[in-house]
């Protein structure tokens, strides 16, 4: 299964390189434990071979030699399989969802091919390339996709392109009306596939599909295309017509409201309130709906909460 | 053949976050700075945490907010990741202070 997560990607990050072959060696004994993209196992290699360079430097200052203190650095890191186990744990997660998330979007398509064309071949045919599709989008995506929580540092380099999905209240009512509407022929689709009104000659899975799949959208609602970027120089906040930048000196308040959604957390999970002073006078709020689908969101908020003054 | 009974893992583990969390109070530090700290207050002997514990405690406490990590470069050029306190953990760990006192309290009782 490791191997299976794991595609091999030639060569371990030579920037963690430190021209000890003892340490060397290690560090690629550790990376062939870890799964993802050459990009996605970098930042961990890296911290191990700043640790171990650590220690072989202090004991080099003890007295030791270079190859002892090499040696005594690696067998002190000792047990590479707790180390690398919370990294797959974290990815394994991703892959899961990524895959069953593919899963059901193929599977959404497919039975509207389904009802609105006449798709050759049989049922369990086209539930089978469903599944192995979506198994294949969601292995593809997880390859490629971080871990939640092991980005590089936000706020310090501001080269980390990393997003915070967020829904502003209109495109909330715009996205709760476009999945009414969702459920609506779903629903429609689900009564004509059990024999009763409009396309009553439906298969009636195909019709149960797309009604289940509309429930489970509106209880998601998806990312709404609101985002927002937090680097050195501040908050970039980008909707779908236009983009502002907030310099972190203009952030009057930052703060978490509690509300309905703050218990029930899916899919929208915490309410922040973003309150800053434009260009020209007086002030503008934000009300924020942070998703909690999103991986990063603990860290970003607290990005938020931490650089911002407190209200 | 390691005789030492150490502290038990259940306990340790509801004292790591705390413990590593109050190194960072003061000011950001790196992993291996961290665990110097610890073994400098405990005693490297005292076995409280190793680097295969430490570095997945660091990322999920990151992942929960408590920790942010930033790169500089080290003592060789190379990228070293710090990782400092967030106000988010601040409050955490205000929280478990509070707690652990509450619980020595009842312990130093429960021995008298």
């Amino acid at each position: 299964m490791r191997a299976l997560l794991r595609l091999p990607t030639p060569g371990f990050p030579s920037e963690a390189a430190t021209g000890d072959p003892t340490v060397d060696g290690f560090l690629e004994r550790a990376d062939r434990r870890l799964t993802g993209s050459r990009r996605i196992r970098a930042p961990y290699v890296a911290e191990l071979s700043d640790h171990l360079w650590s220690i072989r430097d202090r004991e080099v200052g003890r007295g030791l030699s270079p190859q002892e203190a090499a040696r005594f650095a690696v067998e002190q890191c000792g047990d590479l399989r707790t180390w690398a186990r919370s990294q797959r744990a974290a990815r394994r997660r991703m892959f899961l969802v990524a895959g069953v998330t593919a899963c059901v979007s193929n599977g959404f398509l497919l039975a509207i091919l389904l009802i609105l064309v006449e798709v050759p071949g049989s049922i369990p045919f086209w539930a089978a390339t469903t599944i192995i599709s979506g198994v294949l989008m969601g292995y593809a995506f997880g390859y490629v996709v971080g871990p939640p929580g092991l980005a590089a540092g936000i706020p310090a380099s501001g080269e980390q392109e990393e997003f915070l999905v967020v829904h502003e209240p209109w495109v909330r009512a715009s996205a709760v009306l476009l999945m009414l509407g969702f459920v609506a022929g779903g629903s429609i689709s689900l009564a004509g596939g059990v024999g009763w009104g409009l396309f009553s000659d439906l298969p009636w899975p195909a019709g149960a599909f797309v009604f289940l799949v509309s429930i489970v959208g509106l209880l998601q609602l998806g990312p709404a295309a609101v985002r927002i970027r937090v680097d050195a120089e501040g908050v970039e906040y980008r909707s779908l017509l236009r983009t502002s930048v907030i310099g972190w000196q203009q952030i009057i308040e930052v703060r978490k409201e509690d509300s309905l959604v703050s218990f029930i957390r899916p899919p929208f999970g915490r309410k922040l309130r973003l309150r800053w002073q434009p260009a020209s006078n007086g002030s503008r709020e934000l009300f924020l709906a942070v998703d909690a689908g999103m991986p990063n969101m603990d860290r970003m908020v607290a990005v938020l909460m931490d650089h911002a003054p407190q209200g | 053949m390691n005789t030492d009974p150490g502290i038990d893992g259940q306990l340790l583990r509801g004292l790591l976050d705390t413990l590593v969390l109050d190194v960072l109070r003061d000011r950001p530090n790196y992993g291996f700075g961290i665990l110097e700290v610890l073994h400098q207050r405990f005693g490297a002997e005292a076995g409280i945490v190793k680097e295969a514990t430490l570095y997945p405690l660091l990322h999920r406490l990151e992942a929960r907010g408590f920790l942010l990590s930033y790169q500089q470069p080290g003592d060789r050029g190379q990228a070293r990741r710090y990782y400092r306190l967030t106000e988010t953990g601040k409050d955490f760990l205000g929280r478990r202070m509070a707690e652990w006192k509450r619980i020595t309290t009842l312990l130093e009782r429960m021995m008298s």
